[in-house]
C-alpha cells in the first residue's frame, strides 16, 4: 500500500496536533512530519524526499509561510501545497496560490472534511470559494480571440465560464451540468487556473521551464 | 489770354540782383521786362497748368534795367478766365525774396505734401480699424475726413492736372466737401448723443461739390459753395467747442483746442473768401485743418491702443483670478475630501465596533457564562465558540467588495453554510436566479443580509430536525423587490410565540434597517423565512 506522505507546518501546538491526528487517522495518508516553524520545515524539505502534500500555515514565528511554499516549489514542483487558514479569505488564499499553493483548508473544519479535502487535492481537485473565484476573475483577463494581449496570464473561455459560475455560488456538479461537461473537467479547469496564477513573472517562468526540463540550465 | 502791364521804378543807381516774386498764379503766366522774356510757367494750352500753390521767383539781370521807365508785361492764360488768378508781383532784392520764396515753397508744397501723406496714412489706419469694427463709426467719419483732406491737398500741389483742369477741379471740390462734411458729422457725433444721425444730411454736399464746380468754374455758385463749406467749418468748430465745454477734464482740451483753432482759421479766412475772386483756402486754414485731423486721429488711435492694453490687462487679471479661484476650489475640495475620508473612517469604525459588539462580543460573553455556570458543558461551549467564529467569518466576508452583486453575497453565504449542512447531514437545494444589481450594497448591508440568512439556517439546524434546506432567490414585482427565502422541511414552530424571543426580533429589526422586511411562515411541515429587499436601495447607501 503506497500511502501519500503528508508534511504539516503549523506553529500552534493544538492545531498541529489535531491536524497530525486527523492525517494519521485518515486511510491513504501518512504523516511524515509535523513541524512548528519555518527553519525546521526548510531544513526538512532540503534533506528529506519531497512529500505528496504539505499543509502550511502562513503566519509562522520565524518566517513567511509564502516563502516556504516557494521553496518547496523550487525544490520539487510535484508536492501539492495546502494553506491552513482560519477564514479562507481571498487575501490570504490568493497570495498563497500565487506562491504555488494548490488548495486551502479551514482550521475549524471537521476531521472528516480535512481528511477528505487532502485526499481530493491529491486526486486533482482544488478547493475554491466564490469570493476567491470572484477575485481571480478580476485578476485574470479572458483570452481575447487567438491573440493574448498584456503580460498577465489569460483564461480560456471555458475557464472563465467556470470561474463565473463559482463566483455566483454554483456547486461543481451544477456547473458541470450547466456547461455540459463532467465534474472532473470542472475540477481540472480550476487546477489549471491555479497553475496559471502561479507563474507570475518572466523570471519565474524561466525558472519553471528549467525545472520542467524545457530549458537547459546555464550551468 | 490777357496782358497786364506794370510800370516799374527801380531804386536809384544800377540795381543789381533784383528779382520778381509771384505768390502763385491760376494757370499759365509769362513775364517780359522791357520786351525781354523773363520766364514762364504753364504751357499756354487749353486746360493745363495749376500754380496757385506754387510760389514763383524770376531773377532780373541788371542789364535789363533801363534808366527812366521800365515796363513789365505779364501774359496770363486761363480757361475759364475766372481761373486766371494774377496776384500782385513783388519787386525787390534777390536775396530776401529768394528766402521768402524758399519758405513759401516749403510751406505750400513740402509741408502740404508731408501733412497730406501723414493724413493719408492715419486715414487708412482709421479706415482699417473701422472696417474691422463697423460699429465704431467715428473711426469711419474721421478716416473719410483725413483721406478727403489729404486727397484735396495732394491734388492742390499737382501743377499739371492729369485729367485736365476741367475734370481735376471738380474732384478737388468733392474731396474738400467730403472733408468738411465728414468732419462736421464727426464733431456732431462727439458733441451730442444723436448728433451723428441728425447731421448726416451734410454728406449730400459732397456730390454737389462736383456738380457746382463743373457747372460754374470759378463763378458765383462755386464761391457760394465754398462759402457753405466755410460755414460748415465754423459749425464744426462750434460743435467741438460745445462738446469740449461739456466733456470730462481729460478730454476737454482735445476738443476745445481744435475747435478754437478751426474757428480762428475760419474767421481769418473770411476776408479772402469775400475778396478773392478765385477763393482757395489760405495756408493757415489748411494747416489748421490738417493739425486738427491729425490730433483727432491721434486721440482715436491712442484710445484704440489703450483699449487693447486694457483688454490685455483685463485678460491677465482674469487669468490670475481664474487661477486663484481654481486653487481655492482645489484646496476646499481637498479639505472636503479629507473631512469625508475622516467621516467614512469614523462611521466605519463605529460600524465595526457595533458589529463586533453585536456578534463576536456577544458570543464570547455567552461562552464565558456557560463556562462559569456548568463546568462540563462541552457541547454548549463548542457551539458558542463556533458561533463566534461563524460571525467573525461573516464580518470578514462582508468586507469583500461585491459591487452591488447580491449573487456574490449569496455565494459567500453558500460557501459558509455548506460544510455545516454536510456535517449535520442536511441537504441543500440551491435555487438562486440572476438578481438585479443592488445600489448601495456596502459592508454593513452585506453583513446584515448574511447574518439574517445564517441565523435562519442556524435556527433550522438547532431546532427543526430538517432533512433539506432550500435557498431560493428571485426578483419580484417587475424587479421592484428581491425575495431571498430559506425554507426547511422541519417540524416548524409558532411564530407568534417565538417572536418575543431575541433571535427572531433581531432578524426583523435588521431587515427593517435594510429598508426591507422579514416574512416568517411556519407549519408542522416546515418553516419559511423570506427576506424581502427593495431593489433600489437598502437603506445603507454609503458603506
Amino acid at each position: 500500500m503506497n500511502n501519500h506522505r503528508v508534511l504539516i507546518v503549523e506553529d500552534q501546538p493544538a492545531t498541529r496536533e489535531r491536524l497530525a491526528g486527523i492525517v494519521a487517522a485518515t486511510a491513504g495518508l501518512e504523516l511524515v512530519a509535523a513541524l512548528p516553524d519555518f527553519g525546521s520545515a526548510a531544513q526538512w524539505l532540503e534533506s528529506e524526499p519531497a512529500p505528496t502534500v504539505m499543509l502550511v500555515d502562513l503566519g509562522l514565528p520565524d518566517g513567511d509561510g509564502l516563502d516556504l511554499i516557494r521553496l518547496s516549489r523550487r525544490l520539487d514542483p510535484q508536492p501539492e501545497v495546502m494553506v491552513i487558514s482560519v477564514f479562507g479569505d481571498e487575501r490570504h488564499v490568493v497570495r498563497a496560490i500565487e506562491a504555488g499553493a494548490t488548495g486551502y483548508l479551514l482550521k475549524d473544519s471537521s476531521a472528516e472534511e480535512i481528511g477528505q479535502g487532502i485526499l481530493r487535492l491529491i486526486d486533482g481537485e482544488s478547493p475554491i470559494s466564490s469570493s476567491i473565484a470572484r477575485h481571480l476573475l478580476r485578476r485574470l483577463q479572458p483570452t481575447v480571440q487567438a491573440a493574448p494581449t498584456g503580460d498577465g496570464p489569460h483564461l480560456t473561455r471555458r475557464e472563465h465560464d467556470v470561474l463565473r459560475l463559482i463566483a455566483k455560488g454554483f456547486a461543481y456538479a451544477e456547473i458541470a451540468a450547466h456547461l455540459g461537461m463532467s465534474p472532473n473537467t470542472v475540477t481540472s479547469h480550476i487546477k489549471h487556473i491555479y497553475r496559471k496564477l502561479q507563474v507570475r513573472s518572466r523570471g519565474e517562468a524561466v525558472f519553471e521551464a528549467m525545472q520542467l526540463g524545457i530549458l537547459e540550465s546555464p550551468r | 489770354m490777357g496782358w497786364y502791364e506794370f510800370a516799374l521804378v527801380p531804386p536809384a543807381g544800377t540795381p543789381e540782383d533784383m528779382a520778381i516774386y509771384l505768390p502763385g498764379v491760376g494757370q499759365n503766366i509769362a513775364l517780359y521786362l522791357n520786351g525781354e522774356f523773363l520766364g514762364q510757367v504753364g504751357e499756354f494750352r487749353e486746360g493745363t497748368g495749376r500754380h496757385h500753390a506754387l510760389p514763383l521767383l524770376f531773377p532780373v539781370a541788371p542789364a535789363l534795367w533801363r534808366s527812366g521807365g521800365n515796363a513789365l508785361f505779364v501774359l496770363v492764360g486761363a480757361a475759364p478766365p475766372s481761373r486766371g488768378l494774377m496776384p500782385l508781383p513783388w519787386l525787390g532784392d534777390f536775396t530776401p525774396l529768394q528766402t521768402h520764396h524758399r519758405i513759401q515753397s516749403v510751406l505750400r508744397q513740402g509741408a502740404v505734401r508731408f501733412l497730406g501723406i501723414v493724413c493719408l496714412i492715419l486715414g487708412l489706419v482709421l479706415a482699417l480699424i473701422w472696417v474691422k469694427r463697423p460699429a465704431e463709426r467715428r473711426y469711419g467719419w474721421l478716416a473719410l475726413a483725413a483721406i478727403g483732406w489729404s486727397a484735396a491737398q495732394l491734388a492742390v500741389t499737382v501743377t499739371s492736372a492729369p485729367l485736365g483742369i476741367t475734370r481735376w477741379e471738380p474732384l478737388m471740390s468733392v474731396a474738400i466737401a467730403l472733408t468738411a462734411a465728414t468732419l462736421l458729422v464727426f464733431a456732431a457725433s462727439v458733441s451730442r448723443p444723436r448728433g451723428e444721425q441728425s447731421s448726416t444730411w451734410v454728406l449730400a454736399l459732397v456730390p454737389l461739390g462736383a456738380l457746382v464746380t463743373a457747372l460754374d468754374p470759378g463763378g458765383v455758385i462755386e464761391r457760394g459753395f465754398a462759402g457753405t463749406l466755410h460755414l460748415l467749418q465754423a459749425l464744426t468748430a462750434l460743435l467741438l467747442l460745445t462738446a469740449g465745454w461739456q466733456a470730462q477734464p481729460g478730454l476737454r482740451r482735445w476738443l476745445l483746442l481744435p475747435g478754437a483753432a478751426l474757428l480762428t482759421a475760419a474767421v481769418a479766412d473770411v476776408p479772402s473768401l469775400v475778396m478773392d475772386p478765385a477763393f482757395h483756402h489760405t495756408p493757415t486754414s489748411l494747416l489748421v485743418t490738417a493739425l486738427v485731423l491729425i490730433s483727432f486721429a491721434w486721440v482715436l488711435l491712442l484710445r484704440f491702443v489703450q483699449s487693447l492694453e486694457m483688454a490685455e490687462l483685463l485678460n491677465i487679471d482674469l487669468d490670475r483670478l481664474v487661477r486663484e479661484r481654481t486653487a481655492a476650489l482645489e484646496a476646499q475640495f481637498r479639505k472636503v475630501q479629507v473631512l469625508e475620508r475622516e467621516q467614512v473612517l469614523i462611521r466605519e469604525r463605529e460600524r465595526l465596533m457595533r458589529d463586533m459588539h453585536d456578534g463576536i462580543g456577544g458570543h464570547l460573553v455567552s461562552t464565558l457564562a456557560i463556562l462559569e455556570q456548568s463546568g462540563q458543558n462541552r457541547d454548549a461551549v463548542t457551539e458558542a465558540i463556533q458561533g463566534a467564529l461563524h460571525d467573525l467569518r461573516l464580518m470578514i466576508d462582508s468586507l469583500d467588495p461585491v459591487e452591488g452583486d447580491l449573487n456574490a453575497v449569496l455565494a459567500m453565504f453558500r460557501d459558509r453554510i455548506e460544510p455545516r449542512l454536510r456535517a449535520a447531514g442536511v441537504s441543500l437545494r440551491w435555487q438562486v436566479a440572476d438578481l438585479p444589481q443592488l445600489a448601495g450594497l456596502g459592508p454593513s448591508a452585506v453583513l446584515s443580509i448574511l447574518r439574517i440568512l445564517q441565523e435562519a439556517v442556524t435556527n433550522t439546524l438547532k431546532h427543526a430536525q430538517a432533512r433539506e434546506i432550500v435557498v431560493d432567490a428571485h426578483a419580484e414585482g417587475d424587479h421592484a423587490e428581491i425575495v431571498i427565502r430559506v425554507s426547511d422541511d422541519g417540524c416548524g414552530f409558532d411564530p407568534d410565540a417565538a417572536r418575543g424571543g431575541r433571535g427572531l426580533g433581531n432578524l426583523a429589526h435588521r431587515a427593517e434597517a435594510l429598508g426591507g422586511r422579514l416574512d416568517i411562515a411556519s407549519t408542522s411541515r416546515g418553516t419559511r423565512i423570506a427576506l424581502i429587499l427593495p431593489a433600489r436601495t437598502t437603506g445603507d447607501n454609503s458603506y
